[in-house]
């Protein structure tokens, strides 16, 4: 395989992509199930990050260079891995229209309202697909390009804010017991486990030797990263944070200098674009990349337009409004998440435990 | 205008198959390409003449209602 690129660069990418739409999305589903003890769902959710890193490891010394698809084939045979190689590639579609739709919801309700949504989404889709088309390295390389400025932008919005404050908001703590931020860490999971997509990029990875370290601090990263943004939300809106659908664009609208430095809002549109870019691009990445082996075509550059129109498509159909995305949708892709993302590795994780302890009597 | 639609989409599937025309030497790379313009065809069919009756989304609410109480909240 040509393409090469580091395990540094493949995590930054998806660390740009989690941030990004976690901390638009993430405050308020939180704060409807965990209310003041969020923050404890964001600690729980980042275990299972940890856990995917350990997984892919765990892959990756296994089986050199193959993807998860390549290995359920080979675990599970031509049928029944092939099965679930086409359940996981349409579930991950899915969830990548979903991711689509989302951007184009948040972009329309905001700031573009009398765009035609086939604009936002076929633009979005097109510039995805040119860097799908250029490969991975093109992804990573513009995820490195964007992080300063994603960096600098989230840390002037964190500190610019920090004037309205009040820590008393964060109390009382686990004042309902346990159960709330256990049963909002199903949230988190979701984010974190989009760690868990690496695994199909394990033959691109030049470096792996570093890659449980790179993973690790990565994880403690974006953990650390998304408490300081949604605690400082919590900390400036309170109970407020569980009631507008995007709780980081009011709080950040709050932000006021000598009256002179205000209305930032457009900033948070234009690192939403770029996070949101990176995200689908490397989501796509995958879809196109994980289909052409399933299919066996000689390049994966081959099904990259079809499949970009299908996305087009697909994300034009679904959750017309911002309300039955966050409303219906939202559920719905935290489930297809934790079953793509989490139960499906462990399966393919225990067969192949099973199979060597088989092999070794 | 749907059939304007139509028209239109299925004049960007021939732009993709002349785009790939000449990364497609081998038999197979050909019948799976086809494959896939023939699939994204249907949907599109399926997306501007039957909108609101085959919706993706609801189909998949449907198909994960059982599990949206556990795993998703």
């Amino acid at each position: 395989m040509k393409e090469k690129t580091t395990s540094f660069q493949l995590l930054i990418t998806l660390y740009i992509g989690i941030i990004t739409t976690g901390m638009l999305m993430m405050p308020r589903q939180l704060y409807r199930i965990a209310s003041l003890n969020l923050w404890l769902s964001i600690m729980i959710g980042s275990l299972l990050g940890y856990f995917s890193i350990i997984v892919i490891t765990l892959f990756l010394h296994t089986f050199k260079n193959k993807t998860l698809t390549e290995i359920t084939e080979e675990t599970l045979g031509p049928y029944l891995g092939r099965a679930l190689t086409f359940i996981f590639i349409f579930l991950t579609f899915y969830c990548e229209a979903y991711f689509v739709r989302q951007y184009t919801n948040f972009i329309s309700t905001n700031f573009y309202p009398k765009t035609p949504n086939y604009i936002i989404i076929g633009s979005l889709v097109m510039v995805c697909c040119f860097a799908v088309y250029h490969g991975i390295e093109v992804i990573c390389r513009c995820a490195l390009i964007a992080l300063p400025f994603i960096l600098l932008f989230f840390s002037l919005g964190s500190l610019l804010s920090v004037p309205g404050i009040s820590f008393v908001n964060l109390l009382p703590i686990l004042d309902k017991g346990l159960v709330p931020p256990l049963s909002g860490a199903s949230v988190s999971l979701a984010w974190f486990s989009e760690f868990m997509l690496l695994s199909m990029c394990t033959p691109f990875i030049r470096h792996s030797k570093t890659f449980l370290r790179d993973g690790f601090n990565m994880v403690t990263i974006t953990l650390i990263t998304l408490l300081i943004l949604i605690v400082s939300i919590l900390l400036l809106l309170s109970a407020f944070t569980g009631v507008p659908l995007y709780p980081y664009i009011v709080s950040v609208s709050y932000i006021s200098i000598g009256r002179f430095f205000e209305h930032i809002e457009a900033l948070v549109m234009a690192i939403w674009i770029v996070g949101a870019f990176v995200k689908i691009s490397f989501y796509l990445f995958v879809i196109v990349h994980s289909s052409a082996s399933f299919l066996r075509l000689s390049s994966y550059k081959l099904n990259a337009l079809p499949i970009s129109f299908l996305l087009f498509l697909f994300s034009l159909w679904i959750y017309p409004s911002a309300q039955s995305q966050i409303k219906i949708g939202s559920p719905l892709i935290n489930t297809i998440t934790i079953l793509v993302n989490l139960f499906y590795p462990l399966l393919i994780l225990g067969f192949v435990l099973f199979k060597k302890k088989n092999m070794a009597y | 205008m749907k059939w304007m639609n139509l028209i239109g989409y299925s004049v960007v599937l021939y732009g993709f198959y002349l785009f790939e025309k000449k990364n497609l030497q081998k038999k197979h790379d050909r019948i799976v390409f086809f494959m896939l313009l023939g699939i994204c065809w249907t949907v599109m069919f399926s997306f501007l003449f039957f909108h609101s009756l085959l919706n993706p989304a609801r189909l998949m609410l449907f198909l994960f209602k059982p599990l949206i109480p556990i795993l998703g909240k």
